[in-house]
């Protein structure tokens, strides 16, 4: 019986290097999207570290820079719902070993209104905004990130800007 | 376009551009993803032998033909000793340990429940993240977190004598059986998500349920249940993730919750509920939930941007201590009713793992479960029952093939016709039954000293004030 014959070492460094150049092109973006889900600079690296690193383990299945974009959005979104979000917490802490308190510094984006009430939103409604608003993906392209219809996609932008309508109005009356 | 979509833009964009990434790829990521892809390109070699070679059976690595994940329950070889069922025990509160975020790394300290006299717990190098307390409270389990690795450690409760005990990814909280021979964890290895039983001393350490962990997937903690007879898992994605439990063999997976957004499952010392975490959108609270499934109810509100999580019983049961953290991060440690009436912050700032020491009860009679003090050994062996001395106001008297043993209860448990019934009917003494024993009976005998002196309960006394000590000596038939 014949078997066919697999390199598994030439397998990890052309894999590598779909992942190098994967990181070179999308790990702005990736990091952004992180932060805009966390609202924390150190836990949206490390969690688009996470996202990188478990997209490298699939690329096998990821045809083309498309998919894997979209795969790795959707690894971050994952990565910052529920589970995540504890996740974050530990690897905080994790940081603190050797990049100190990340805590310490002013936040840049403290102050700004229209920031913090974006930070206020659920966490998909904030995915949909940044994949619209600042990625200016098209509502399919977004709708596939988030694996959603149109109209729910539609929705999640439109409660999105409701709700960001309604905070900065109901902080000017405070 | 609209002034808010405007607004909307610009401030994205304020606040994003500047962020940039290393313009290489991190070697964490890459190791990272190495460890995942030598299960990756196992499976590249796996399908193209298939092409070519239909006839060789491979092992299937990835989702099974109906797109489930493999689960694999090992069987246990022979003369392999699984923990055995033992009596539920009743506990005094102990000492509160938390782990404490510092700019330095952690810190492991302990508190009086009402929050005073604040010591520190020496720890093995790295961070003291997750703990518990073994059944008597003169151990402590650790888990020690490092970049890329995380360790179980045991150690007396002053921190001395510690010894690793097991080592993986993602290793989780350690849970002590309840007779304190045995831990059991769970961690992520070779691209599964496993459970393993070892022992509190180091060593056989073995597998007792696995699965394929594609992706996010994760068992997040296994816990023993108060009598050791199963254990309690949180399973899922980052995404979902529910409670279950099985058999303590791995056998007989139930789902307890299916909502998809509850973990950190957390039994009452007396087995009939569960103390959880549900995440609900972007805060999460503390729930509680009967063990069978049922009757889920709220016990925290925490409002937005709370994050109420790893609810922990204390030892007696009457009160539930947790972190409660604030959008994602670290917060103080809270203590409240098992209700959920009347919770105290009694320790601020970033705490992220608490634990409950318990003790055994030192000045009264327990009031809800059944213990075994004995009066012979400072512990019991397994032992056949081979008679009832006699059994008078909830004090039972038995005779086995090793020693002559007392069982005390109140609520739930009843007697009848020479077998004693736990709060759901099934027999927990009766002639022929094998009672467990172990180790973990250590601190049952300081009590049973106790009782010895001074603490036996008038209305068990056999025979008027005849010493304790003597009990041993009746035969049968009731006292008079």
């Amino acid at each position: 019986v014949e078997v066919a014959q697999v390199d598994p070492q030439a397998v990890k460094a052309k894999e590598t290097d779909r992942l190098g150049s994967l990181y070179e092109s999308e790990a702005a973006a990736v990091i952004r999207l992180a932060y805009v889900l966390t609202g924390d600079r150190h836990a949206a690296e490390d969690i688009a570290h996470d996202a990188f690193a478990r997209v490298g383990r699939r690329l096998f299945g990821l045809h083309d820079r498309e998919h894997s974009r979209a795969y790795l959005y959707r690894t971050v979104v994952n990565l910052c719902r529920g589970r995540g979000r504890r996740l974050r917490v530990e690897r905080r802490a994790l940081q603190k070993l050797d990049r100190g308190d990340p805590n310490e510094g002013p936040d840049v984006a403290a102050q700004d209104e229209m920031w913090t009430a974006i930070l206020r939103l659920p966490l998909r409604q904030r995915a949909a905004l940044f994949l619209r608003y600042y990625q200016d993906l098209s509502e399919a392209q977004a709708a596939d990130v988030l694996q959603c219809s149109l109209p729910a996609m539609k929705s999640l932008v439109n409660r999105g800007l409701k709700e960001l309508r309604a905070g900065l109005e109901g902080d000017s009356d405070d | 376009m609209t002034d808010i979509e405007n607004r909307l833009r610009q401030t994205l964009k304020r606040n994003l551009d500047p962020i940039e990434a290393s313009r290489a790829l991190p070697s964490r990521v890459r190791s990272r993803a190495h460890r995942g892809r030598a299960l990756a390109a196992a499976s590249v070699l796996a399908a193209a032998a298939a092409v070519t070679a239909a006839a060789i059976a491979i092992p299937s690595l990835g989702e099974d033909p109906q797109g489930q994940p493999t689960v694999t329950t090992p069987s246990p070889s022979p003369g392999e000793r699984l923990p055995s069922p033992v009596p539920i025990t009743s506990r005094e509160n102990g000492r509160i340990t938390y782990s404490l975020s510092t700019s330095e790394g952690m810190e492991l300290h302990s508190i009086r429940p009402d929050g005073s006299d604040d010591r520190l717990i020496p720890t093995p190098s790295g961070l003291p993240w997750l703990h518990a307390w073994s059944p008597d409270g003169s151990k402590l389990a650790v888990s020690i977190f490092n970049e890329d690795e995380r360790t179980i450690w045991v150690m007396n409760a002053d921190g001395s004598d510690a010894h690793q005990v097991a080592a993986a990814e993602d290793v989780s909280v350690p849970s002590w059986s309840p007779d304190g021979t045995t831990i059991a964890y769970s961690a992520a290895i070779n691209g599964r998500a496993e459970i393993h039983l070892v022992s509190a001393e180091g060593g056989d350490d073995r597998l007792i349920h696995s699965e394929e962990a594609q992706g996010t997937f994760a068992i997040f903690s296994a816990k023993f249940s108060p009598d050791g007879t199963q254990i309690l898992f949180d399973r899922g994605t980052d995404a979902e993730f529910d409670i279950f439990v099985m058999n303590v063999d791995g056998r007989e997976i139930r789902a307890l919750t299916t909502t998809g957004t509850d973990y950190d499952p957390h039994w009452s010392p007396d087995g009939t509920k569960i103390a959880f975490t549900r995440q609900e959108g972007s805060t999460s609270d503390i729930f509680v939930i009967n063990s069978d499934g049922s009757d889920v109810r709220r016990l925290t509100d925490g409002g937005q941007a709370s994050t109420n999580l790893h609810p922990q019983w204390a030892p007696d049961g009457t009160k539930i201590v947790y972190l409660a953290g604030v959008r994602g991060g670290p917060g103080g440690v809270v203590l409240m009713n098992a209700n959920g009436s009347d919770p105290v912050e009694v320790v601020g700032g970033e705490a992220l793992g608490v634990s409950w020491r318990s003790l055994p009860v030192s000045g009264s009679v327990p009031t809800e479960q059944v213990f075994f003090p004995t009066w012979e050994a400072p512990t019991l062996p397994d032992s056949i029952v081979t008679g009832v001395l006699f059994e008078r106001e909830r004090c039972l008297f038995l005779r086995t093939n090793g020693q002559d043993v007392l069982v005390l209860w109140e609520k739930g448990y009843s007697y009848a016709d020479g077998t004693l019934l736990d709060s759901a009917g099934r027999p927990v003494a009766r002639v022929g039954q094998t009672i467990h024993g172990g180790g973990g009976y250590g601190s049952d005998w300081e009590h049973g000293e106790q009782l010895a002196g001074q603490k036996i309960p008038d209305r068990c006394r056999p025979i008027g004030a005849q010493p304790f000590a003597q009990i041993g000596d009746v035969k049968t038939g009731p006292p008079d």
